[in-house]
């Protein structure tokens, strides 16, 4: 099932620095990828997320984006918001290697 | 009524919340939350300083002072079962204390206890706490490392407590915006 998709503040906040870290030429594609990325996950959330002890048990989905052959490791954390199909990013972070 | 100390309401925490827990399962309690919380905020919650011991990590006099804190001040009970030895079990009186924990404090000791409380003391300590990187590299009777775990230098890039946590109460307040709109400003941001 599909779910709309939201952002919380802090969140947003958080993508902007991760982005903000990568060499400007880097950026608008990380941009995209990511995105396109949310959107996956949005389409299925419940199969693709699943709760991680790594983040106290939130729901919490993991994907890659590639850059010149590297792959970067983002996590995010959402909730679902109450009565309504729709989920909500409340933090993005790397994952370490 | 004198004031408890961080340990002893640390332990006040866990019987609260795990009501009839033995004194094993609590000292790893204390171990396990003190490990999670140096990996998420760089240090632990309580005063206990381990030691590789017995039966794993331990800080025998600091705990059992803590324990004699709560049962002196009637914060919890007692009751000794006696099987192929003597267990204690600990509950919790119905006196209020003010546990006096930050947001993210609490948060690490109740996600502890969600997450181990299934486990017999006996399984929690072979499967879990003999496996956690300090254990793994401590001599018996020496100070258990819990910095071990420390990564480098903090990454404000990594996942954090603090921020879930003010990310989750934004967005109960109902703080929050499409993703397109969020990912539309980023774009434009960039692209000049």
């Amino acid at each position: 099932m599909s779910y709309a998709l939201s952002i919380g503040p802090e969140a947003e906040e958080d993508l902007g620095v991760i982005v903000a870290a990568l060499e400007p030429r880097y950026r608008l594609s990380a941009l995209s990828q990511i995105m396109a990325e949310l959107d996956r996950f949005a389409d299925d959330p419940i199969r693709l997320g699943a709760r991680s002890s790594r983040a106290l048990n939130r729901p919490t989905f993991r994907f890659s984006y590639e850059l010149e052959g590297c792959t970067y490791d983002l996590a995010v954390s959402y909730m679902f918001a109450p009565g309504e199909d729709r989920v909500v990013i409340t933090q993005a972070y790397k994952l370490r290697l | 009524m004198r004031e408890l100390s961080l340990n002893a309401r640390l332990l006040r925490f866990f019987i609260d919340q795990d009501p009839g827990v033995g004194r094993i399962k609590l000292a790893k309690y204390a171990y396990l939350a003190d490990l999670i919380s140096v990996k998420l905020c760089r240090q632990p919650i309580s005063e206990f300083r381990y030691i590789f011991d017995n039966h794993g990590p331990f800080d025998s006099a600091r705990f059992y002072s803590a324990l004699e804190e709560l049962k002196d001040e009637a914060f919890v009970t007692e009751r000794t079962k006696i099987k192929w030895r003597r267990e204690y079990e600990y509950t919790t009186t119905e006196a209020v204390l003010d546990y006096r924990f930050s947001e993210v404090e609490e948060e690490i000791l109740s996600f502890t206890v969600s997450t181990y409380r299934p486990y017999t003391a006996t399984a929690l300590n072979k499967d879990v706490v003999y496996k956690t990187a300090p254990m793994l590299i401590a001599e018996r009777k020496q100070p258990v490392q819990l910095d071990v775990v420390l990564k480098a230098a903090p990454d404000p890039l990594d996942f954090s407590v603090e921020r879930l946590l003010a990310g989750e109460k934004s967005v109960r307040l109902g703080r929050h915006r499409p993703i397109e709109e969020a990912m539309r400003e980023l774009r434009a941001k960039y692209r000049t």
